[in-house]
């Protein structure tokens, strides 16, 4: 019986680490300006610092 | 929405087209292109940045998309431009944040348009010292920079972008306080995120309950329970915040909004869940509870995206520049504008804005007042005239007597009135919601007494749990959210084809108009493109191209939309010469050329009749309008004639409104076009020509005061007037990033041609809400049958409340999907 209750809080603890995640993605941006990051992915950042 | 919301890719130019070479920085074609590196560059200014770009390593620039840059070919250095970022007074407005030498900055860049756009700028630092980082919003097309100001001035910065071809612009609204202004669709995305998060855990926690009586898990409910009710209160503390708001706020106002029955459904719902669990009598509604709150916000957020494309509201601020140069003492200074005092002088360069009514006192003035007057011929204007705020100086500098302050001139007072008819509108629901809802509310309390008063009479244990019941399953949630999501969704569907609403109440109102009023320049016009006639003795290619490249090097906007729309690579001008007001000589490939009225190249009457002899008699009338006389080697060859091109597809509509509107045509131009507007407008249309914008909002005050519903189809700027005055105003512009004071719709030019379908999708959303109604009611009366009886099951609830819900959003997205069809070219 106990293992349920376990589970649960198991269950809880996840879904509440994906919350976290979600917010500090919001917060830090992600939902502000979805066009540029799309394409700032594709870009080569490695690349550039090498030149530096 | 993925069409829209993906940076566009530029289309390949064509390789080598009959010999020219294609300029590798902007694509434009050229014949003697300057070459390095095996890349071939149209002139020094393309070069220049390819070579800044080059230098750093920053090639991939050319990777992401083919000829990425922008044609540097018309820039020159104008050192005044950016002076006023040197005045401290406006750059300490302009900070963002500051801290030791470390300076945060915005600079809006119009011209940012791709992929390679956003790798260049975001590697600013690689190319300029001083500058720490930046990052580009895209969608704002704003770069925030960060620089050391012991390194770098923001002066400087703002020329070398200019130098790259994204050339920042700064405009009065610029100035004031911005910091600390809080994002609102942000907090609601935490919301959200929040709300969702208690929906699904409720739910998942609430199986036990509904499934497992008489199991084993029957004695970990108590466990559950707390559980539920940890997870219930931030989606009532934090995520319902905003409905506690609104209804509140419509309270206040006294009257009835949707918001408030919802939050009275909601607290009941809570409370009689929190007396069911202290009391061991049941499991309580959260999991019901958490989803409506989950469902509403989703909706409002999708309204809101819709919204954000777009920013109604701005004024004049947005149009007018920054900073004016004055003339004190013997020297130039720059100054913010709203210090302009009265007899100040000011100077006006090349493409400025007179920010002020004022006088001027030397210097030939040729102004566009497009903005003001819709008349889309510049003025000439002799030293001692009068010139208006808001009026564009092309050509030389000019010096200009201020008589009046910023805030006193003609323009910005007009402004000023319009902002009147903005608050009186409360809220961006609309009046039908407002009106079903009441009803609604009335219903249900009725259904509630009624309940209360039987039971009361049979049994009356049952009447607060048959009361309470009826009030949670009644919830008007499902009108709200048909409402949200239709809305939400019919604007997107609508600004997807350009035409953009401040809010759903235009739609509303868009099913009582009974007349439409059209301004003619700029809107039924294009006046950034127009149509241009030859008529004279045929010339040949090589003449033809002579004209054009001689004609770009004009100083008068004909001149250059003339090279414009001959639209030829530049042959090599060998000597170029402007007479100011007249026209102008050159000479390129051994054939001398000279552009002009017809005083200039003396054109004989003889020589103008028989010239332009191919025009019909009843046609000549257009000759009225501009023109540019056209002389090779000598002799006059013929004319370009201007006008006005009426936009495209437009007169098919035209008779498709015409056949259930009344329509009128105001123009601010004088009658040389009457035959051509004549031609597209149904024959009972009234057409006035020279109208000042006064005369415009007079027109339409009368037809609304006889009760007339009117749309007014016009020029953002200076139809404010009228515009303000109508029913509907929908500004018309090519660029959605402009202004639109006191409209209530922006619909872009080319997709004007759309109106009469625009129209049929505003009648089809009002059948959709009307259905998702009559869904969500017929929802309610199986919920309210069980509810009566005072059995309303939790588990009943938890199935009613979310498919309703979901079978509503369902609903409105497939038959708004459907009704934009319409929208389809």
């Amino acid at each position: 019986m106990s293992v349920v209750i376990l589970l649960m809080i198991m269950s809880i603890v996840v879904a509440g680490i994906f919350l976290v995640a979600y917010l500090w993605s919001a917060k830090s941006g992600q939902f502000d300006d979805p066009d540029a990051h799309a394409n700032r992915i594709l870009q080569d950042t490695e690349l550039v610092n090498k030149s530096k | 929405m993925s069409k829209e919301t993906n940076l566009p890719v530029l289309e390949s130019p064509k390789e080598k087209t009959n010999g020219f070479s294609v300029c590798y920085h902007c694509g434009a074609q050229t014949r003697r292109p300057l070459v390095k590196h095996e890349h071939e560059f149209c002139c020094s200014g393309c070069l220049g940045v390819y070579e800044i770009i080059e230098k750093n390593n920053l090639c991939e620039y050319y990777n992401f998309n083919q000829t990425p840059g922008v044609n540097l070919d018309q820039y020159e250095e104008k050192t005044y431009k950016f002076d006023f970022l040197e005045n401290q007074e406006i750059i300490n407005q302009l900070i963002k944040f500051k801290s030791g030498s470390q300076i945060h900055l915005d600079f809006y860049l119009p011209q940012v348009h791709c992929s390679s756009c956003l790798y260049l700028l975001e590697n600013l630092y690689q190319i300029q010292s001083g500058v720490i980082s930046s990052k580009l919003n895209f969608s704002r097309k704003e770069l925030s920079v960060v620089f050391d100001s012991e390194q770098i001035s923001a002066k400087k910065i703002a020329e070398f972008l200019t130098k790259l071809g994204y050339e920042p612009y700064f405009s009065l609204s610029d100035l004031g306080d911005k910091k600390g202004i809080t994002n609102p669709s942000k907090s609601r995305i935490y919301k959200l995120g929040v709300a969702g998060f208690a929906f699904g855990n409720i739910m998942l926690l609430s199986f036990p309950e509904y499934f497992a009586y008489g199991t084993d898990l029957d004695g970990l409910k108590p466990y559950f329970q707390w559980i539920i009710l940890g997870l219930i209160v931030p989606v009532m503390t934090y995520s319902s915040t905003e409905f506690y708001k609104l209804a509140w706020g419509g309270l206040k106002q006294r009257y009835l909004n949707i918001d408030l029955p919802i939050v009275l459904a909601m607290m009941i719902t809570f409370f009689r869940s929190l007396y069911e669990v202290f009391t061991h009598t049941g499991p309580g509604y959260f999991d019901s509870l958490s989803g409506i709150v989950f469902f509403m916000l989703l909706g409002r957020i999708l309204q809101d995206r819709t919204y954000k494309s777009i920013t109604f509201n701005r004024d004049f601020t947005s149009y007018f520049p920054i900073s004016s140069t004055l003339f004190k003492e013997g020297k130039e200074v720059t100054v913010p504008i709203v210090n302009i005092a009265v007899n100040d002088e000011l100077i006006i360069h090349d493409q400025e804005i007179v920010p002020v009514d004022g006088l001027l006192v030397s210097g030939k003035a040729l102004i566009d007042y497009s903005f003001v007057t819709g008349e889309s011929k510049p003025v000439e204007l002799e030293a001692g005239s009068w010139i208006y705020a808001g009026g564009r100086q092309l050509g030389a500098s000019v010096r200009v007597l201020s008589q009046k302050t910023v805030s006193q001139s003609y323009l910005v007072s007009l402004w000023n009135k319009n902002d009147q008819k903005e608050q009186k509108t409360p809220t961006i629901e609309s009046t039908y919601v407002q009106k079903a809802s009441m009803y609604f509310t009335l219903v249900l309390f009725s259904i509630a007494a009624t309940a209360a008063i039987y039971w009361g009479m049979n049994d009356p244990s049952k009447i607060w749990s048959a009361v309470t019941a009826v009030l949670i399953v009644a919830c008007p949630c499902a009108l709200l959210l048909s409402v949200t999501f239709t809305h939400g969704h019919i604007l997107s569907l609508l600004a997807r084809h350009g035409f953009y609403l401040k809010s759903a109440r235009v739609i509303e109102r868009m099913n009582q108009i009974k007349h439409i009023v059209f301004d003619k320049t700029g809107t039924l016009t294009q006046s950034q493109d127009p149509l241009i006639q030859y008529v004279g003795l045929s010339l040949s290619e090589i003449e033809v191209d002579a004209i054009a490249s001689i004609s770009r090097e004009s100083t008068h906007p004909f001149g250059r939309s003339l090279a414009k729309k001959l639209n030829r690579i530049p042959l090599d001008v060998e000597f170029v010469e402007n007479v100011a007001g007249q026209g102008m000589l050159g000479s390129c490939d051994g054939m001398k050329v000279r552009l002009g009225s017809s005083e200039f190249l003396k054109v004989s009457e003889g020589q103008l009749a028989e010239l332009t002899s191919p025009i019909k008699e009843e046609d000549k009338d257009t000759l009225k309008g501009s023109s540019i006389w056209v002389e090779i080697d000598g002799r006059v060859r013929g004319v370009y004639l201007f006008s006005s091109a009426i936009r495209s597809q437009l007169s098919e509509s035209i008779d498709q409104l015409g056949k259930e509107y009344k329509l009128s045509l105001l123009s601010g131009d004088n009658s040389r076009e009457e035959s051509v507007i004549r031609g597209i407008f149904p024959s009972n249309t009234q057409v006035l020509f020279e109208q000042k914008p006064h005369d415009k909002r007079t027109f339409i005050e009368q037809l609304e005061n006889a009760g007339v519903k009117t749309m007014m189809v016009g020029d953002g700027l200076n139809d404010a007037g009228a515009l303000m005055s109508s029913s509907i105003g929908v500004a018309v512009t090519e660029d959605i990033s402009y202004f639109t004071v006191g409209s209530d719709a922006i619909v872009l030019g080319s997709a004007l041609k759309k109106l009469p379908q625009f129209f049929k999708v505003a009648r089809d959303m009002r059948r959709i809400i009307w259905w998702s109604f009559v869904i969500s009611i017929l929802y309610n009366i199986v919920g309210l049958s069980f509810a009566v009886q005072g059995e309303l099951n939790p588990i009943i609830a938890a199935i009613l409340m979310p498919s309703s819900s979901i079978s509503i959003v369902l609903f409105t997205w497939l038959t708004s999907m459907i009704s934009a069809r319409k929208l389809k070219d």
